[in-house]
């Protein structure tokens, strides 16, 4: 069983059974489909005990349903995690935002004991320093947040492909961190995967080095060194994860034309290419030749 | 359409020269053809030992699984899928795969020649099938040592005493201390070209600094 660290948000979010707002609706959809998977919850003390004071005649079933099945698990508030500690909490600018942080980081310090997946909308006072500090902070690279509200398709589809420690994505994210660990690399194949994951692939044929820099720069609030950038495209297209499929295409007086890889191969041997509709030969390929990227079939299999 | 020059092949062109992790990737892409596969594999695997031959010093005391995931581990970030003791037939040291094309590779410590031998051995009779999709297989010998060059031709001298069928050896192009060795592969019946491949790791500094620290020592 897999454990999933929950906060006090999501009780508080689903209000009663019959609150037929979409934000309720979805929180308490996502529970309920929950109880059908093979996820355990956990939840903190401290948790435990805010989940009582927000909880509804919903969240009150589900939690005996879940209880009695031996599927809730309340853990002691983990021990202070001093890497995470020393990153967030001096980001703090007011003395409330550092009750806030600190009340709010024990569901970081619980995740990463616990299966590493949190259960919290995005409202919650540690989402926004857990978001600002993905780049810097390695151990944040291995967190899922979930925030139910953001499940478009079918919950319990989502559960059972997305989530499961079997699934093509999180097998994906893990060889990620293997292979490029602390460096700048993990940060910008998760951030790719991510924007891949978000995008209408059927939509997205043509993806181009410009598109996915600007993909990166608007998730993280920060620029991406070209060469570091370069390094995970080329990882991503290759056999290891294979998220990107590379493609070239001739672009000659404002028209595109696809160039196919044994046409490109012939060309860069004989150092000249056959323009695909004219026959003219082109001696200088290389500067009207441009590489663009698909999603792989992978990423079309995962994005459901 | 996009017409920004950095997407162009002068560009890319440009920035495999300036970065050296990124080398031969639009080559990789177009690989799609097991000749193509190998061509561009053995040039990314020359990198990567010219890389480790740089440090010796650290590496003095690293055993053969650790030298060998270090050599995984720089083909994975190029995006190889490459792995170590995959289940093929046993536990091979490193397996690098594109589809159905395989290369393996085994990777011994040079002790003496019958320790290399018995690593040709499991290459080439226990892990490798021969067939079309993995004609080509690799010895990483691992010298540490002084001249790499006299071991690789007791071991050529070595290999040969072998008599293996339809044996032959021709020097590599692209180094002169590696040579390929072909001969008929028991399981398929067909051709099976090794190339085997010394790393140069001998280090004994004999300035008079490092006769000094060893002194201290």
């Amino acid at each position: 069983m897999t454990n999933l660290v929950f906060d006090a948000s999501i009780a508080k979010a689903c209000g009663k059974s019959t609150a037929m707002y979409p934000t309720p609706m979805q929180c308490r959809n996502f529970l309920i489909e929950l109880q059908k998977s093979h996820y355990d919850v956990v939840m903190t003390e401290d948790v435990q005990s805010e989940w009582k004071e927000y909880s509804s005649d919903f969240t009150k079933q589900w939690q005996c349903a879940m209880a009695r099945k031996g599927r809730l698990k309340t853990i002691p508030n983990p021990e202070a995690d001093l890497e995470i500690r020393n990153s967030i909490e001096p980001m703090a600018k007011t003395d409330q935002e550092r009750v806030a942080i600190n009340k709010d980081i024990l569901l970081l310090e619980a995740a990463l004991a616990n299966d590493k997946r949190i259960v919290s909308l995005d409202e919650n006072a540690i989402y926004k320093y857990y978001v600002a500090n993905k780049s810097s902070v390695n151990k944040f690279h291995q967190l899922i947040w979930i925030n139910p509200i953001n499940i478009t398709e079918n919950s319990t589809e989502w559960l059972q492909n997305i989530m499961s420690p079997d699934s093509k994505l999180v097998k994906i994210a893990e060889k990620i961190i293997e292979d490029w660990g602390g460096k700048p690399q993990s940060r910008i194949c998760m951030a790719i995967l991510d924007y891949l994951l978000k995008i209408n692939t059927a939509d997205s044929s043509h993806i181009t080095y410009s598109f996915l820099q600007e993909s990166i720069k608007q998730s993280e609030k920060a620029a991406t060194e070209d060469q570091d950038l370069w390094l995970a495209i080329q990882y991503l297209c290759g056999e290891r994860v294979h998220l990107l499929e590379a493609k070239f295409e001739l672009i000659d007086e404002g028209t595109s034309f696809p160039i196919s890889n044994s046409v490109l191969k012939n060309a860069r041997k004989t150092g000249k290419l056959t323009h695909p509709k004219s026959s003219k030969i082109i001696s200088d390929f290389e500067d009207k030749v441009f590489i663009y990227f698909q999603p792989s079939s992978l990423v079309q299999s995962m994005s459901v | 359409m996009n017409e920004d020059p950095k997407d162009s092949l002068r560009n890319l062109q440009k920035l495999e020269n300036l970065i050296p992790g990124l080398a031969r990737f639009p080559s990789r892409i177009l690989a799609d053809t097991y000749d193509e596969f190998i061509h561009v594999l053995y040039e990314d695997i020359d990198t990567i030992i010219y890389q480790l031959q740089e440090n010796p010093e650290l590496l003095q005391n690293d055993t053969e699984d650790r030298l060998t995931i270090s050599i995984i581990n720089n083909l994975r970030c190029m995006g190889y899928n490459s792995s170590h003791e995959s289940k093929i037939g046993g536990h091979v040291d490193l397996a690098v795969t594109k589809g159905n094309f395989k290369w393996l590779g085994e990777a011994k410590i040079h002790h003496d020649y019958e320790y290399l031998w018995q690593g040709f051995q499991q290459l080439t009779t226990r892990y490798s099938t021969g067939d079309d999709n993995q004609s080509d297989g690799g010895l990483l010998i691992y010298i540490k040592v002084k001249d790499a060059k006299q071991v690789i031709e007791k071991w050529q001298e070595h290999l040969t005493s072998k008599n293996l069928p339809g044996y032959s050896i021709r020097q590599c192009e692209a180094k002169s201390t590696y040579f390929f060795s072909i001969h008929t592969h028991q399981r398929s019946g067909r051709d099976f070209k090794v190339r085997h491949m010394p790393v140069i790791l001998h280090f004994s500094p004999q300035d008079k600094s490092a006769q000094k620290s060893r002194k201290m020592k």
